[in-house]
């Protein structure tokens, strides 16, 4: 089995097999563009993600090796609704840091279905919140005056359905 | 490290997870009032509020594509906003309803003019708001009972009460929007006036309470033409169709085309591949069974079904045919409508042409002159006739197709909606070729729902004005009968205050039981009751209430039956029978909101009315279960 070495942002050089490392469109594009052989000895930097980042990525990637390849158009975007499989959910449960990097890491990886499964994760914490729920959980500091807090409110008045 | 909190995160994954289906409204405005940063995302994201507009009202996509519009909305934000708050107004003034107008029987389109604000442009409305309100109630209709996030709304139709005036605005409202989209229709060039633009009108004027799309009606034509086209492929793959650029298919689609694109091989090439697919891959038949059936006029229901009467057949015949480049005219004789005219033309010069019918109500099967039936030997062969007439316009068709449903109406068997459906026909007709005796027609059946006579009074006057002298006689006599009748009503004014129903030991039961006839076996729901008969002496005479063993010294209620009719009967006809069925009437919601499983229970205007009837029939019901189980075990 053809694998692939790529190093973390810390320098630490993990080996994957090529067909997992490849969920990533990142990578691949790398790989094709580079012409990089299977066969040789060359490292793929990663300078954007560290090493804990990477050993989760990896670990989420090689899970999901065998799934359908994503749906590419657009008519399908609503499927993202899905539930959070167990397996999912259980390898998120990790501090919001974490999360984060995942996401980013996702994103700069372009691995749509960790950027889609994360995101929904962050989605479930948002429903249903008032806007200091919202601060509690996602640890944000108000920065609106109380007059204008009320103000935009106002504004906004009409997204609460009645 | 600061990097915990969400707004180490990019603006694009900020409004990538808000995209989330599962997210409200109000979800999003919570979160991005969190903190000056968020909002800023979220406020400034235009692709964040077009998703989130199509996410929650996906069958405006359409809308927005066909218009054009989908590019040119600079503030989405504004185009959500707008779209909630007239649907709100719109709820608002639904669930006013009942109590201004539950003492009518029906309402005519003048009550609801408050409605055109909200909707009309002329009126100072958002271009679209129309959509938005149609939207609104089209989805109400159809998940009365299902659950979702926005729960409060959903559950307003399964509220009996809002189901029925809803029903009553989503009328008004279709209606209202289809008169200016057939003027538009008719001043169209005659070229773009297709057959099956003028038969989705009719079929959405008949059926507000379905969304009928122009835009549904036509993909299906195309692919039955595209099925066509592979069917012949097949057969004849040299076949000069496939030489065609899209456009000119484009054009044939939206266009009345003169003359056939192809000699007479291959034209024939074309409606035998056509008829092959219509009539025996999909199954197309002339329905000849329930000629009068209304369904089978209306083309979406005909496109579903595969059956109709032949007027409809014809003219999907005729808008596939001309996908394909062949040429067809509707003939102007009604008696032969199920023939369709093909014009095959051979050379270039035009000057030898051959006519044969495509009798669509048997399959397609081609009729020359010599083979051509006569219809109950009235008639002479449609092509002889060709030769005198001129084909028929779409306008000439629809008004057709508006005369076959007028008759469809009258024959109606079930009396559930029969009044409301001739009506619809009848203002439809007038809509379309106002004439003194349509509106005659439509008093009568105003006149019968003590409804408002003002709006035919003024269309008789104005129409006064453009009328022959002939025909203006007619007119003014209707004008005066009308005025006069316009003076009852006047004086026929209901007093406002409600006289209340207290309840008096010799009344047995109460409103919003469920009964069966002694004699007649049907099942019927008590709408109000009398202590006793408080009818006319002209009407017990009529109907021999003194041979009633108490005669006309008892109470009497009024139902409503299970066939859509009112009664009103003697209480020594009547004994009770809880079922879990339910009364299929139309006019439930006029007087309950909801239905127990076992009796109505009176919305708040008839509780109103009634007032001790509601603890009276839970009581009645408890002791009827009991003495039922008591029965059982014995």
């Amino acid at each position: 089995m053809p694998n692939i070495k790529l190093q973390s942002s810390d320098g630490e050089v993990f080996e994957v097999d090529v067909d997992i490392a490849k969920c990533s469109v990142t990578i691949k594009t790398m790989l094709e563009d580079l012409g990089m052989d299977e066969d040789e000895e060359e490292v793929v930097p990663l300078p954007n993600v560290n090493s804990a980042i990477l050993r989760k990525v990896i670990q989420w990637a090689t899970y999901h090796k065998d799934d359908p390849p994503p749906p590419e158009d657009d008519e399908n975007k609503d499927k993202r609704t899905d539930d959070i499989s167990s397996w999912d959910a259980d390898f998120l449960k990790v501090d919001q840091g974490t999360l984060y990097e995942l996401i980013l890491a996702a994103n700069y990886l372009d691995i749509k279905g960790l950027l889609e499964v994360t995101c929904k994760t962050v989605a479930n914490m948002i429903k249903g919140k008032t806007p200091e729920e919202v601060r509690k959980t996602f640890n944000i500091k108000n920065d609106f005056s109380p007059s204008e807090e009320e103000q935009v409110r106002k504004e906004n008045e009409w997204c609460e359905e009645k | 490290m600061a990097n915990d909190t969400i707004i180490v995160l990019p603006g694009e994954i900020i409004v990538y997870i808000l995209e989330d289906k599962r997210l409200s409204l109000a979800d999003i405005l919570h979160f991005s009032l969190a903190c000056k940063s968020l909002y800023k995302i979220v406020n400034e994201s235009n692709k964040l509020w077009k998703t989130t507009f199509f996410k929650r009202w996906p069958l405006l996509k359409e809308i927005y594509e066909t218009k054009k519009l989908e590019h040119r909305i600079i503030n989405w934000k504004e185009e959500v906003k707008v779209s909630v708050t007239s649907r709100t107004k719109l709820l608002c003034y639904l669930f006013s309803m009942s109590s201004k107008h539950h003492r009518k029987q029906d309402l005519t389109n003048s009550e609801f003019k408050d409605l055109d604000a909200l909707f009309c442009p002329k009126e100072g409305s958002h271009p679209l708001a129309y959509y938005f309100l149609s939207d609104e109630l089209d989805s109400l209709i159809k998940h009365p009972a299902t659950t979702s996030d926005n729960d409060i709304i959903i559950n307003s139709f399964s509220n009996l009460t809002h189901r029925y005036y809803g029903l009553k605005i989503i009328r008004y409202l279709k209606q209202t929007h289809l008169k200016d989209e057939w003027q538009k229709f008719i001043s169209l060039p005659l070229k773009q006036q297709t057959l099956e633009r003028g038969a989705t009108f009719v079929a959405q004027w008949c059926q507000p309470e379905k969304n009928v799309s122009y835009h549904a009606i036509s993909s299906i034509l195309d692919n039955i033409a595209e099925q066509t086209k592979e069917f012949l492929r097949k057969q004849h793959p040299g076949h000069s169709i496939f030489s065609v650029p899209n456009e000119r298919f484009n054009f044939w689609k939206n266009n009345i085309i003169d003359d056939n694109q192809w000699n007479v091989t291959e034209t024939r090439q074309i409606t035998d591949a056509l008829c092959e697919v219509l009539f025996v891959k999909l199954k197309f038949y002339g329905n000849s069974k329930m000629y009068y059936w209304l369904e089978k006029s209306f083309i979406d229901q005909v496109l579903e079904t595969g059956s109709g009467i032949p007027t409809t057949l014809a003219i999907v015949f005729e808008s596939i045919a001309r996908r394909l480049g062949v040429h067809c005219e509707p003939c102007n004789n009604y008696l032969i409508l199920s023939f369709i005219l093909l014009d095959i033309t051979t050379g270039p010069g035009f000057e030898d042409t051959e006519s044969f019918y495509i009798d669509v109500f048997n399959h397609g099967h081609f009729v020359t002159k010599e083979s051509c039936p006569r219809v109950g030997g009235l008639s002479r062969c449609p092509i002889e006739k060709y030769n005198v007439h001129e084909a028929a316009t779409a306008i000439e068709v629809v008004t057709r197709i508006a005369n076959n449903l007028e008759v469809a109406a009258r024959q109606h068997i079930q009396i559930n909606d029969r009044t409301a459906r001739l009506r619809s026909v009848l203002e439809f007709r007038c809509l379309i070729q106002p004439d003194a005796n349509i509106i005659l027609q439509l008093g009568r059946i105003y006149i019968s729902q003590f409804m408002d006579l003002t709006e035919l009074v003024k269309t008789l006057e104005n129409m006064q004005q453009n009328l022959e002298l002939i025909s203006k006689g007619q007119a003014n006599v209707i004008l005066q009968t009308f005025q006069t009748l316009q003076r009852c009503q006047k004086n026929l004014q209901p007093e406002e205050e409600v006289k209340l129903k207290r309840r008096v030991p010799s009344v047995k039961y109460a409103i919003g039981l469920i009964m069966t006839h002694r004699i007649h076996g049907y099942f019927c729901v008590i709408t109000g009751w009398d202590p006793r008969c408080m009818a006319s002496t002209e009407w017990m005479n009529e109907m021999n209430v003194d041979e009633l063993d108490q005669g006309a010294n008892q109470p009497f209620y009024n139902i409503l039956l299970d066939d859509g009719s009112c009664h009103y009967v003697a209480q020594e006809n009547l004994v009770l029978s809880p079922n879990s069925q339910g009364i299929n009437h139309h006019a439930i919601g006029r007087y309950f909101y909801k239905f127990s499983g076992a009796h109505y229970i009176p919305n708040e205007e008839k509780a109103k009315e009634y007032p001790e009837d509601e603890r009276f029939c839970n009581e009645l019901l408890v002791t009827y279960m009991q003495n039922r189980m008591a029965y059982n075990t014995t």
